[in-house]
């Protein structure tokens, strides 16, 4: 497991360098004239649109701006987000803890209720519970998380005012977490507001970002739950044919007990792998959640990177997210091989 | 046996009511609950409005929420060359004067107390104020107006605003250009490092000649090389913002030197930088009242009251003075309109940027709605329980024209096959014909009506309402479908009605007035012949913008939005032959040749009448020769709570002075 662990990372760098290599070979389809217009709000004179891109180096062959690109990165420079409007390392250092938040908080509801739900139509396999969280398994894969997060946010938010319509924290909290008091003291800042607040005792801001959070875990939970109850409903249903279970049954054991302790700890392998997976995925950024609450995470902060061209920008957090992919990816393996005695990684 | 499905739903229930209790107050004091000293965080008042109604306000009594679309690309004034950045210096920085609240062209003293100008217009003298002091404690002389001044002309970064002070101070448009241009420097991407440093040396001396400063007399003294009657409009804008000289040299700006000991130019290290490279870019120590407290890019913007604001006087009758009396400014920037929505019916938002198509989302939401720029322009009632205030029809200076290219790159994808029939040719809009053609067949009445929601006026020429040489009674085109079609039936001897054309009409995408224009003109082409065919296409921003660099744009729609209030920042981009579109169009060379010599002399004529006179013989040579389709002036629109109150609108001011604004229940 060591040797799979330590060659798996060794691949890490590998695997970056081509993405990266791959983001400049698509980019050399673009013309200077079409990445310049980052750098102008409004139709620039034709001279002064030479000027920039000159000045910003976009006239210079693909493999040179790669070259300068990669040589920066090893000295520890990720150079600056035009879109972003501060260095791409910080804003990554400053954005990642909400998303971080967000993930985990949605990871915890997601994977319960999906796993929970699913094992639920599978015991009741044809009956209306089946019938019924079938019909809401449907609903939830098919409906765009982007309409569903807007439902909620007009509905819970705007008409009945129960929740916050975005962002992290009210106004008065916001100014607490951003002063030099709430730094002060043993407590890290980790940039999660929950933590923080628990860390330090204060109930309020911790309710209060809870509060806020309500809404996009929900919208990220809910549908991404939908998923995973349909994965384990078709495991668990798979596991309840196998041949052993017949035998256990067959022996006298309670269904009870041969559910709890030979069908649901098999049928759980796939799930794991997906869980994990979602999981990753939502730590990649879960642009639609962050952009329809205001939430400063970086998926948003991405999105809106690609669609201007910020190339910097975009080849920082593809840098980032391929390391959260891979450990995630890693992560995964090695929970998967601990659960399942019969998958040796190696 | 209990049911999981039931506990588990009344588990999640149980939860979901424990946050929103616990946390709906919305109010926890800084420092509650944190074992911290209140007073070190930055308290705010949580006093609200109207408390308990449905509709109260969230914000605190003393805190302006503005949730907006988009931020600032920099705070350093002299950079900042767009109107939400310029919004932001406006409060964090004085300049010598400030515009007298709605009008454009009447100054009142600001950090100038008063000043004279010579009788050729060639020189501006200011008295400086005494007492005024920066955020970061530095006293206010007159050598930091004068460094301020210096150093944004030396700045003059790329696609900036510096050519507004180094036209009328130097006579140009662009230092390093200037620069090259005296040291015969020709080859392609050189920059102030191959010009020689005595020429480079020169033109910072010019520059620091032009403004100077006696601390002892308190005076300020600005030499121009061409009368510039709008000169002061300039100077109510905070690109000149005043900067403590000392405070921005312990930061590591410019010196407020040329060279060095060694003889060496080193003004050019500061010149052209990226807004990051500029000590001002997220931070401001100027003397306006408000204070930077935090810029998290790409989310918030927050100022906070500069208690020891100087103003003892109102600005104006009714005016502010003093320190600001909205305490905190939370500038929120949230791009996507149903979320600013959201936030507007919870009570969590002042002030939220509507988009002109959505107008009715917030109709029921208005209590008043004000048929003008400010609070005494004529009223309508609204809903009895509505929650905002609605300010419409006032001007902007803002016009968009359909500009045609007379010269089409042969490699354009957007002209057919180049011929007539399947195409049309590189220089088909040289014809007269063509042009009063596609003109005769814009609807501007449509245009306005489905396009921009009535709320518009049509252009009727490169110079917009209220400008000299502007006149409501100068002929404009009307929809005439004979006439459209009788003058492309006779274009290029008669062979377009006899072949037809095919071009293809690019907007950038996500511009739906555009859009609509473009669409208004391809059908109403299409009804005239079937020969005639115009395709609608949208480009993304950046491939709009290379089309247009390499002139492939048949028809190009653009805006223009005002730097200054007077006809010669309109005739120069739209007829110019160094103009931002007007360049781009190429004109034949006697038709520009004319326009050109009108505009120049319009430029340095100092009698009122005969400016008028010349830009009124522009605007009716834009109509004789149909240069564009001169579309529409856009009127504004605003939005805020109506508690909140002291807003006007300026065609000068972007968007919101903060200092100007208070709440009254």
């Amino acid at each position: 497991m060591t040797s799979y662990i330590i060659r798996r990372l060794l691949i890490l760098p590998i695997i970056l360098l081509g993405v990266t290599i791959l983001i400049f070979a698509m980019l050399s389809q673009l013309s200077p004239g079409q990445r310049v217009a980052m750098y102008t709000r409004e139709v620039a004179s034709q001279e002064n649109i030479e000027r920039l891109i000159v000045q910003h180096g976009l006239d210079k062959p693909i493999y040179v701006q790669y070259f300068h690109w990669l040589s920066n990165v090893a000295r520890g420079n990720l150079g600056f987000s035009k879109t972003g409007g501060e260095p791409v390392f910080e804003m990554f250092v400053r954005l990642f803890p909400a998303t971080l938040e967000l993930a985990l908080l949605s990871t915890i509801p997601l994977i319960a209720l999906g796993i929970w739900l699913g094992i639920l139509a599978a015991l009741n396999h044809n009956k209306w519970p089946d019938q019924i969280l079938r019909v809401v398994s449907i609903i939830g894969t098919s409906l765009p998380l982007f309409v569903f997060a807007l439902l909620l946010l007009m509905f819970f938010a705007a008409r009945l005012r129960w929740f916050p319509p975005g962002d992290r924290l009210s106004l008065t909290n916001q100014a607490l977490v951003d002063s030099a008091a709430w730094r002060a003291g043993w407590a890290p800042v980790t940039g999660m507001y929950t933590l923080d607040a628990l860390l330090r005792g204060n109930v309020a801001v911790f309710l209060d970002a809870l509060h806020h959070l309500v809404l996009p875990v929900t919208s990220l939970a809910a549908l991404n739950c939908a998923v995973l109850l349909r994965v384990t409903r078709s495991s668990m249903l798979d596991t309840l044919r196998q041949d052993y279970i017949r035998t256990a049954l067959s022996k006298g054991l309670s269904y009870r007990t041969v559910v709890r302790k030979h069908a649901r700890p098999n049928a759980l392998l796939p799930v794991v792998t997906v869980g994990g997976l979602m999981l990753v995925a939502l730590l990649n950024g879960a642009a639609i959640t962050e952009t329809v609450y205001n939430l400063p995470g970086v998926g948003k902060r991405f999105v809106a990177a690609a669609a201007n061209l910020d190339v910097v920008t975009v080849l920082g957090f593809v840098l980032f997210e391929g390391v959260i992919l891979i450990l995630g990816n890693l992560v995964v393996d090695i929970l998967y091989a601990t659960i399942d005695p019969r998958i040796r990684l190696g | 046996m209990k049911s999981p499905l039931r506990s588990s739903i009344a588990a999640a229930a149980a939860l979901l009511l424990a946050v929103g209790v616990g946390a709906c107050g919305d109010s926890a004091e800084p420092g509650a609950d944190s074992g911290q000293p209140a007073g070190d965080a930055t308290a705010v008042v949580t006093e609200t409005t109207d408390a308990g109604a449905a509709n109260a306000s969230k914000v605190p009594a003393d805190t302006l929420v503005h949730v907006s679309i988009g931020e600032p690309e920099s705070l350093d004034p002299a950079w900042t060359y767009e109107t939400t950045g310029s919004m932001f210096e406006m409060n964090l920085y004085d300049s010598l004067v400030f515009y007298n609240r709605e009008k454009y062209d009447a100054f009142i003293p600001v950090l100038a107390t008063e000043w004279q100008t010579s009788e050729d217009g060639l020189t501006y003298t200011f008295n400086i104020r005494d007492g005024v002091t920066f955020h970061a404690g530095g006293t206010l002389e007159p050598h930091d107006i004068a460094y301020s001044l210096q150093r944004a002309m030396l700045q003059d970064r790329v696609d900036g605003p510096m050519a507004l002070y180094l036209e009328p101070v130097l006579g140009t448009s662009s230092l390093m250009g200037e620069a090259l241009g005296r040291a015969n420097v020709t080859k392609e991407g050189a920059t102030l490092a191959d010009v020689p440093a005595d020429v480079s040396i020169a033109l910072c001396e010019e520059v620091m000649a032009a403004v100077t400063a006696d601390d002892a007399a308190k005076t300020v003294t600005i030499k121009l090389k061409t009368a510039t009657p709008w000169f002061m409009q300039l100077l109510a804008q905070p690109w000149g913002g005043a900067m403590d000289q000392e405070w921005m040299v312990e930061q590591g700006d410019w010196d407020g030197k040329c060279k060095n000991d060694a003889g060496e130019a080193t003004w050019t290290a500061w010149n052209g930088p990226d807004a990051q490279e500029s000590k001002l870019f997220e931070v401001a120590n100027g003397t306006g009242p408000y204070k930077l407290e935090s810029w998290k890019h790409g989310q918030e913007i927050v100022l906070v009251a500069n208690e020891s604001y100087w103003r003892t006087e109102p600005m104006w009758e009714g005016g502010p003075s003093g320190p600001p009396a909205l305490k905190r400014v939370v500038f929120q920037k949230v791009d996507e309109w149903p979320t600013r929505l959201a936030k507007l019916q919870a009570g969590e938002a002042d002030v939220v940027d509507v988009p002109r198509d959505q107008v009715t989302a917030v109709e029921d939401m208005v209590s008043v709605t004000y048929n003008g720029g400010d609070a005494m322009a004529p009223s309508t009632p609204g809903a009895a329980d509505g929650i905002l205030q609605a300010f419409v029809g006032y001007p902007l200076a803002q016009m968009t024209a359909a500009m045609f290219t007379f010269d089409i790159a042969k490699d354009s994808p957007f002209i057919g096959s180049g011929q007539l029939g399947d195409g049309i040719p590189t220089d088909f809009f040289t014809d007269l014909d063509v042009r009063q053609g596609f003109n005769y067949c814009f609807d501007w009445e449509t245009m306005i009506r489905d396009g921009l929601q009535g709320e518009a006026v049509r252009a009727r020429g490169p110079i917009i309402a209220g400008l000299a040489g502007f006149s409501d009674t100068s002929p404009v085109y009307m929809l005439d479908p004979d006439k459209c079609g009788e003058h492309l039936a006779k274009a290029w001897g008669g062979q377009v009605g006899e072949k037809g054309f095919k071009m293809t009409l690019a907007y950038n995408e996500g511009n739906e007035a555009r859009r609509t224009a473009a669409e208004i003109l391809a059908a109403n082409v299409a009804t005239v012949s079937d020969k005639y065919v115009i395709e609608v296409q949208s480009l993304e921003w950046a491939t709009f913008l290379e089309a247009r660099r390499l002139e492939q744009l048949p028809i190009s729609i653009s805006g223009w939005s005002a730097d200054y209030m007077d006809a010669s920042n309109w005739v120069h981009p739209f007829m110019h032959s160094a103009g931002a579109y007007g360049r781009a169009q190429s004109f034949p060379a006697d038709m520009q040749a004319g326009f050109d010599a009108l505009i120049d002399q319009g430029v340095t004529e100092a009698d009122p009448a005969k400016r008028a006179e010349i830009y009124a013989q522009l605007q009716q040579q834009a109509y004789d020769n149909a240069i564009d389709i001169f579309l529409y002036q856009a009127t504004g629109r605003h939005y805020q709570r109506k508690e909140l109150k002291g807003w006007f609108a300026n065609p000068l001011i972007p968007e919101e002075y903060y200092y100007g604004l208070s709440k009254q229940p």
